[in-house]
């Protein structure tokens, strides 16, 4: 029943998604693989709330029917409006299998990959749950409706204190999406009873979905095999994208999915327009406030970056530089005690926390927290940008959403009383892991244009062949 | 927007005879620039790397004094075999030392049984023994650093090992060797504590400083992204003095990145291993309950299967009050599916008005909330006062149901 509940998170959506992504695609079998695990990881609990809302309860044998129902659909779908898949040129790279300086890197880094993999799978089979909150406000809801084998309720205090329903509950955070809740309670409901280990797969194969996506979109943009794969390594390589793995239980792991999944596509889309890309972008972006509330503000950011799409540099400029002082003019006048993705502008409390400068940069950049991406990301994207004149063009509208995802990032460690988080070390690296995907795709996309533009340079090429 | 349309090409060698030629320029590239940087970190420091330090002083096996316990032959060499209660000692042979000029001890244990408990002692002039375990994996080499260790001052006129075990099994060393301070001792301190076995701990998820000492010196990333730089800069200017003027190679820039990114990976990999096999040792083969009670909480779920034995029905709500925000916070988590209220702050109840008959209040470990025994009250915030009986104690907490409720107001 586990397997099959896992095969049910991926293949169907695979093959949904399989339906959308054209044939010959570079990276297709990786995309597919990806994106549709991913889907499946977001949508399974999507039909769960259906099923509860239609008054059905959580069952096993309901959510897996219509899990293999829904897809079934969008399949038939997607085949009956587009008879024939467009062909996209694959990338030229056959494989050669003698001895090259590429063949044997590919062959370590895949060793190191599944050494890396195997740390993981280990702890998430073995470890009970661990990390604060994860038994502070996500598995508290998973335990109450694996136990009903129903979605009841969680209030705020005030409303659990005065309600006369014993099925009526609360914890440290009741207004949280319900996804992360879902998707171990789908996993005890797979197993038939509570598990702890067992329901935390799901952290494992979005960690899985996040290097097959980002591996499937670098191939994509006709990166090599080699460099590709170097990349997604980086990747999965780093401190604490592991720990979000290991010690799983926490949210995060799935917004740096999400928000990665749709700056990726949304990548190819303003560079290809492929339509394919461009759904892909959106669901992700708008599946960021399925995970947290604070996805709004991650879907929020892609909007200067549609803006660069849409429009032309200098009208771009402009309308983000208005909707900017619109949006700081509306802190002010906007009802201090309403509250917008969890958070309100009285609890904000704005004003400058400069105390939170120099964490920021220690934890950032001399801490081992993501290896050596921040210090590549800030030498390759100047560079490439100075070097390039077709970096310029493509990578303005991705460069705008990652500039205001880490605009809104300062913003709220420098300016906003969430600067204790960064002072104390206590949230800024969770939500710098929800950037961490994109902003390394945006690293390794400017690595792969400096690559192609420098040995198109006369006397450059004879050293590459 | 017409956008160009990306070239499909390969910088990576694709040939053995280039391949070699990267990888040769790449590593020649990354050892000049650890060998420059390595130069930069001792003038930095004010040190002359090529200045003669004073040597170790090695003590073989044969050298050791036997203090407690028998020396006995074996196929390996000379074993010391336990007195009956599993005791043994021996002493290194030192006249006088001065303990500023030792900055690790290293013991290298031929056979040693798992859970003998290892004591290193030593005795300064002036001042009591003193003594610090050491952590052994029963066999290897183990290094002992004292530079920050209590006691290890002045001049030390006592040395020596003393070594506890449950069972009369003979163990064995080969040699014993004092490191002297120095950049030598310093690096390998360093690199001691960027592999070091560390357990998860509750902040894992929020930070990884890649080392385990506190200090700012011994953070690996600035060293790393220094090696790259001076590397990178060594292989451009290589490249400017050549004579036969070939281009620079991107592919050779990539590979430098990725060898040290690898490097870098590698101590983060190891870590993540040894914690990976620490947790299957300690909770693969057990079922759900069984890890709840070998987790460090242990107590916190015992007490919490009390409490559930305790809820008469459903209607039966569970407070939760604690000085310790975690200790609160997953008593409240083993208590789920129940109804569970719980406050990150202590004293965390609502106002006695807002708690019924019946409901529970658990205190776990220290709290804000006074039971008075002489009343059967619960008083919190000054002037609450809560009127229950109390049903069950526990080491981890106490628990109580409300039998009416009354607010008292000053």
């Amino acid at each position: 029943m586990i397997l099959f509940a896992i095969l049910l998170l991926w293949l169907p959506w695979s093959a949904c998604l399989a339906a959308f992504i054209p044939m010959g695609a570079p990276g297709r079998t990786s995309l597919v693989a990806g994106y549709g695990m991913l889907t499946g990881l977001l949508m399974i609990p999507v039909i769960m709330r259906a099923l509860s809302y239609l008054g059905l309860g959580l069952s096993f044998g309901s959510i897996a029917l219509t899990a293999l129902l829904v897809p079934a659909t969008l399949v038939y779908i997607a085949n009956k409006r587009k008879p024939g898949h467009q062909v996209t040129k694959a990338v030229n790279d056959a494989a050669n299998f003698g001895f090259t300086l590429a063949n044997l890197l590919i062959a370590v880094i895949i060793i190191l990959i599944v050494i890396r993999t195997g740390s993981l799978i280990l702890e998430v089979f073995s470890r009970p749950l661990f990390p604060w909150d994860a038994t502070a406000h996500w598995a508290t809801k998973a335990k109450v409706w694996f136990e009903y084998r129903d979605i009841l309720p969680f209030v705020d205090r005030g409303l659990w204190l005065e309600s006369d329903s014993s099925f009526t509950f609360t914890d440290r955070h009741p207004g949280y999406p319900k996804t992360i809740p879902l998707l171990q309670t789908w996993m005890c409901l797979a197993l038939g009873r509570w598990n702890e280990s067992v329901m935390n797969i799901p952290w494992l194969m979005c960690y899985f979905a996040i290097g097959l996506i980002f591996y499937g979109q670098l191939r994509f943009s006709r990166s090599d095999r080699l460099t590709a794969l170097a990349m997604t390594y980086m990747l999965l390589s780093m401190p604490l994208l592991n720990t979000h793995t290991a010690l799983a239980g926490y949210a995060d792991l799935f917004m740096a999915a999400s928000f990665g999944a749709a700056v990726m596509a949304f990548y190819h889309w303003s560079t290809s327009r492929e339509p394919w890309q461009g759904l892909l972008a959106a669901t992700f972006a708008i599946a960021c406030l399925l995970i947290k509330n604070e996805g709004l503000f991650w879907l929020m950011s892609l909007l200067p970056g549609l803006a660069f799409c849409l429009f032309s540099y200098r009208r771009a400029t402009t309308i983000i530089a208005v909707g900017m002082i619109t949006a700081v003019g509306l802190l002010f006048v906007f009802p201090s005690a309403q509250s917008i993705a969890g958070h309100t502008v009285l609890r904000l409390k704005l004003g400058f926390y400069p105390e939170g400068i120099g964490h920021m940069l220690t934890t950032l950049f001399f801490w081992d927290n993501w290896h050596l991406l921040p210090h590549l990301f800030l030498a390759l994207l100047p560079l490439c940008f100075f070097y390039s004149s077709l970096a310029r063009h493509r990578l303005a509208p991705v460069t705008a959403v990652i500039a205001t995802s880490l605009g809104l990032f300062i913003f709220l460690y420098l300016f906003t009383k969430e600067s204790f988080g960064v002072v104390n070390q206590t949230s800024i690296n969770r939500l710098a892991l929800h950037l961490v995907p994109a902003i390394a795709f945006v690293t390794g996309i400017a690595w792969i244009i400096l690559q192609q533009q420098f040995i198109a340079r006369p006397g450059q090429s004879e050293d590459a062949k | 927007m017409q956008l160009p349309k990306p070239d499909s090409s390969q910088v990576i060698p694709d040939t053995a005879a280039s391949s070699i030629r990267t990888a040769r320029d790449a590593l020649a590239s990354l050892l000049v620039g650890a060998l420059l940087l390595f130069l930069i970190l001792a003038i930095q420091k004010g040190e002359n790397p090529f200045e003669k330090k004073s040597e170790a002083l090695s003590y073989p096996a044969q050298d050791l004094r036997i203090t407690r316990g028998t020396q006995i032959s074996g196929p390996t060499g000379p074993s010391i075999m336990p007195d009956k209660g599993g005791r043994s000692a021996l002493v290194i042979p030192i006249e006088s030392l001065p303990a500023a000029n030792v900055s690790s001890i290293e013991i290298d244990f031929v056979r040693i049984p798992g859970d003998s408990d290892i004591q290193l002692t030593w005795r300064a002039a002036g001042k009591a023994v003193s003594s610090i375990k050491i952590e052994h994996h029963g066999q290897g080499v183990v290094r002992v650093f004292m530079e920050r260790i209590d006691g290890w001052e002045g001049e030390i006129k006592l040395l020596g090992i003393t070594v506890q075990s449950n069972k009369t099994e003979p163990w064995q060393l080969s040699r014993v060797s004092l490191i002297p301070s120095g950049w030598a001792a310093d690096y390998i301190l360093w690199f001691n504590s960027l592999q070091e076995f560390t357990p998860w701990t509750p902040g894992s998820i929020n930070w990884y400083r890649g080392t385990s000492r506190v200090e700012s010196s011994a953070l690996p990333i600035p060293i790393f992204i220094g090696w790259l730089v001076i590397s990178l800069l060594t292989y451009i200017v290589i490249f400017l003095i050549s004579k036969r003027k070939r281009p620079i190679n991107l592919a050779t820039c990539g590979i430098m990145v990725l060898l040290v990114w690898m490097v870098t990976d590698s101590l983060w990999q190891l870590r993540l291993g040894a914690r990976a096999l620490e947790t299957y040792d300690r909770y693969f083969h057990l079922s759900q309950a069984e890890k709840e009670l070998r987790t460090d909480n242990w107590l916190l779920v015992y007490f919490a299967a009390r409490v559930k034995s305790q809820i008469l029905d459903n209607s039966t709500r569970v407070f939760i009050d604690s000085k310790s925000g975690f200790l609160g916070m997953r008593t409240a988590y083993h208590l789920y599916p129940k109804n569970v209220y719980w406050e990150l702050k202590s004293p965390g109840l609502p106002p006695p008005d807002r708690i019924r008959d019946g409901d529970l209040v658990a205190l776990v470990d220290e709290s804000e909330i006074v039971f008075d025994p002489l009343t059967d009250t619960l008083r919190y915030n000054g002037d609450k006062q809560l009127s229950v009986q109390k049903l069950l104690e526990t080491r981890a907490g106490r628990l109580f149901r409300v039998r009416q409720t009354d607010v008292t107001r000053k």
